[in-house]
Order: structure tokens, then sequence, then C-alpha cells
């Protein structure tokens, strides 16, 4: 560890959000919200993977989303490839997505989350599972505009749990 | 700078390999159904976490129970009490009814139907999935529920099961768009198919002719067509039907009986398709109607007369062989 012993590793922190936002995914909501639900699991794992490169990476976000489809019983690999996709574009297109402003990164992020959408419907539709209506646009919204907020907590709860990336030693 | 290339390189590797794992595990699941031993193991073992997820619901449950006034239980338990009343005079006439019904199958032939064996269930997910209508319920293959079950409440049908795991399994409703149950119109017996529309409260009937006789407000029960859904549960009613000329079939929508927005408890119906061939009350499939008897009895009747001469002249021969015999022998002695 580069930042010194007693800092934590970010899988401290990760994992039990992970968690939390498959619950936030499989959580029964009343009828009228269930077109709103935002899609926290792919802003936590974002969040990590800008944080904390070395750790959190591509694979991480694969692994979660295969929990996300065990747990929604949709065709295997389907949310697992969805959020591989938005972490891979925002990695390999954005590479100073940290520095950018917060409202291009609102923009960034819905057009990314909304592309990972995209994907998930036409896997859904390729198992066979129709799906007409509904609007894919506004979680899209939704999650991109929550973006702010997640990253100012999960900012905080990083310096409160004294957590820090894992930094190269040489550079 | 190579570091920056090596980072580029790593990334892009890394998401080529998930790529690949995907397909690949698409594949396996979709395609060869390769999976689901796999999947049955993990489902069942994340089944806790389903329930923390069901946790706020069951939680304010509890807690609006709790807080129920007494004179608001007490109005409950009274209404529940007439409600009880009334359907155990209803259930007086039923076995009666059973019973006469069981005896008039048994006149025509037809097989017993028994009464199957029902668990309650508790619904304990709902799938987010806005496009698929699916709950799920805490009743799996410890419980002996098998893939296809039929799933009905106290008002209707409710949809089948289509995944089963250890201690849960999950239930296509009938307004997935995925589901289609036979059913026939209880006023006419005009056969159609329900099919859903990922509305919760909407179903789409298919297939209908311009020309076929079906109203706003038919009810329409399942069929047993298809051998999924047991006979004469009732599924919806007919809201409207449209007609446009330049559509070969009528337009017609019906709401389901279940309001599946609200839906908290169901029952497991276990539906034999095949019927029982060790049951000995009912003897198996043979034409025995009025007219087959007659034609019997009567090719019975036409042996018989046919015979009894023959037969009653051989005896006479026989007699007489005896008899000549007889009068041969004293002769010969």
């Amino acid at each position: 560890m580069a930042a010194g012993t007693e800092s934590r590793s970010s899988y401290f922190l990760f994992f039990p959000l992970v968690l939390f936002a498959l619950i936030i995914d499989i959580i029964s909501l009343p009828e009228v919200l269930i077109p709103f639900r935002p899609d926290f699991l792919s802003l936590f794992v974002l969040f990590f993977a800008i944080f904390d490169p070395r750790r959190v990476n591509i694979g991480c976000a694969w692994i979660s989303g295969l929990l996300l489809d065990f747990l929604l019983g949709s065709p295997l690999s389907q949310n697992a490839l969805c959020l591989a996709l938005q972490i891979f574009i925002i990695l390999s297109q954005f590479q100073r997505f940290a520095q950018f402003a917060k409202w291009q990164q609102i923009i960034i992020i819905f057009v990314v989350n909304l592309l990972g959408h995209v994907l998930g419907y036409w896997i859904s539709h390729l198992a066979g599972m129709v799906s007409y209506g509904g609007s894919i646009v506004l979680p899209s919204l939704i999650t991109a505009l929550l973006w702010p907020p997640v990253c100012l907590v999960c900012l905080f709860l990083c310096r409160s749990l004294n957590i820090a990336p894992n930094v190269p030693r040489e550079n | 700078m190579p570091r920056q290339e090596y980072n580029s390189l790593l990334i892009n590797l890394r998401f080529v390999l998930c790529f690949l794992l995907s397909v690949a595990l698409l594949f396996v699941d979709l395609r060869l159904k390769a999976l689901s031993e796999v999947r049955y193991y993990i489902e069942s073992a994340l089944y806790p976490v389903m329930l923390f997820a069901d946790s706020p619901r069951s939680i304010s449950n509890a807690v609006s129970t709790q807080f129920k006034s007494r004179s608001e239980l007490i109005s409950e338990n009274e209404r529940l009490a007439s409600a009880i009343f009334e359907q155990r005079a209803d259930l007086l006439r039923l076995h009666s009814l059973e019973q006469e019904n069981a005896a008039m199958r048994k006149l025509l032939n037809s097989p017993l139907h028994e009464t199957p064996r029902r668990m309650f269930a508790e619904v304990v997910a709902v799938d987010s999935d806005p496009s698929v209508q699916r709950v799920v319920v805490n009743r799996g293959t410890s419980s002996k529920v098998y893939d296809s079950m039929p799933v009905i409440t106290d008002e209707g049908l409710v949809g089948q099961v289509i995944e089963v795991n250890y201690s849960f399994s999950r239930v296509l409703l009938l307004t997935d768009p995925a589901s289609s149950v036979p059913v026939v119109n209880v006023r006419n017996q005009i056969r159609a198919l329900a099919e859903g529309n990922s509305l919760h409260d909407e179903l789409d009937i298919a297939n209908v002719a311009r020309s076929a006789d079906i109203k706003e407000g038919d009810l329409l029960v399942t069929s047993g067509l298809g051998g999924v859904y047991p006979e004469g549960y009732p599924v919806a009613v007919v809201t409207s039907v449209g007609l446009s000329d330049n559509q070969s079939f009528a337009e017609v929508k019906a709401k389901p009986l279940v309001d599946f927005a609200r839906l908290r408890y169901v029952l497991m119906y276990w539906y034999d398709t095949k019927p029982r061939s060790d049951n000995e009350d009912v003897p198996p499939k043979e034409p025995t109607d009025g007219k087959l008897i007659l034609r019997q009895q009567h090719i019975k009747d036409l042996i018989e007369s046919m015979s009894t001469p023959a037969v009653s002249e051989g005896m006479a021969a026989v007699a007489g062989q005896a008899a000549a015999a007889e009068d041969a022998a004293p002769g010969g002695e």
C-alpha cells in the first residue's frame, strides 16, 4: 500500500455499496415509481472505477452485473455485459473523466447509461422476452442526475473510512 | 507515454475478455439451457438478499396491522365471520354438487375431477424490470413445486411457474408479454387466447374473428387446452371490443380479475394433466352409452337364439346315441 498502513482498501466500501445497490435494484417499489428506478449499481461501480482503477476494473463491473442477473432472473450476463460496456466506454473514451465539470459528467453518464440500456433491451429481445412501450430514457436521465450526490456521498464515505486508492509506487 | 498505452491496452483486453465471456454465457444459457443447475444453486443462495429487499414492504405491513384500532379490528372480524358463515353454507351445497357431479361423470365414464392439492404461498419479490411481469413466491422444490405449475388466487388465475429454486420460484403473470392462456367464453364457449401486453391491468384477446360473438362484460375462463392450466378458472372480463374494417381480426381487450399490482398471497395448484390410472372406481374408457348397450344386448340375444337350437339338437343327438347304445348293449348281451 503506497498511501500508508492506516488507509484501507477500497474493497472495504465497494462490496457493501454493491450489495446495497443490488438490493435497491430488486426492492419492491410502488407501481407508479417502477419506470423511474435509478441504476445505482452502475453509478457506484463507475465511481470506484474512477476512484481506484487499479482495484475496481471492468472485471469487477462484470461480476457485479452478473449478480444482478442472478437476482433478476434475466438471461445470464445481460446486465453484466451492459455494465462492463458502460465502464469500458467511460474508461477508454473519457480518460480525464474525473477532471470534467459535473454537468459534462452528467451528460456523458446519461448517454452511456442509455447505450447500456439499449444493449440490455436488445439482449432481452434476443432471448425472446418481448417488451413494448415503456420509456428507457427516463431511468437513464434520473441515473445521470443522481451522479453528483452519489459522487459526494461516496467521497465522504471514503474520507471518513480512511479509504485510499491503490497508487503505483513508482511514477 | 508507454504507461498510458499499456493501461488502455489492458482496458481493451479486459473488455474483450468480458465480452467474449458474456457471449459464451448467453449462448450457453439461452441456447443450450446448460446452466440451469448452476443458476438453481446460486439463486437459492441469493434468496436471503431477496427477502431482505422485501423487508420494507413486509415491515410496513406488519406495522400497519399492529396499529389498527380496536374498532377496526372488531368490524373486520365481524365481516370475516359473516363471510365464513356464508361460505360454509355454500360449501354444504358444493359437497352435494360434487358428489352428484362425480356420479354423473361415472355414468358418462369420464374421468373424475379430484380436488387437487393446493398450497399457500406469499409473494416475496416483484421483478423490477418494467418490461417483464413476474413475481417471486416463497415456495420452491423443497415444497415440491414444479416447473409450469399453475398459480391461482381466490379471485382467479395468476399465471404459471417458470423457474423453480430450492426455496422460491418465479411466477410468470398472465400480463407478461410471453404469457398466453387458452380461454373460453363462458356465455357461448368461444375459444380464444389471452395474451399479456406488459400492462398490469390489461390482456389482449388474440385472433378473434370479427364475426365472433364476444361482448363487453363476457367472462373468460381457462379452457384447459394446452395442458398447463386447469379447466374452468376465471381469467378476465372483456372490457372492449373494437371492430375496424381494415383489420381482419377484432381487437378485444380484457381486464384480469386478479389485481396484479397488489398481489400478496397466491395458491400453488398441483394440476395432474394425466388422469390417474390406479383409480379403481373408474374403469378405463369403454363405450357404454345407451345405443351401444342395446346393440351388445342385441348381438348377445342373436348369438343365443342361433346357438340354443343347435345345442339342444346336439344334446338330443347325444342323448339319442346314448339311448341307442343302451338299447344296443342289452341287445348284444
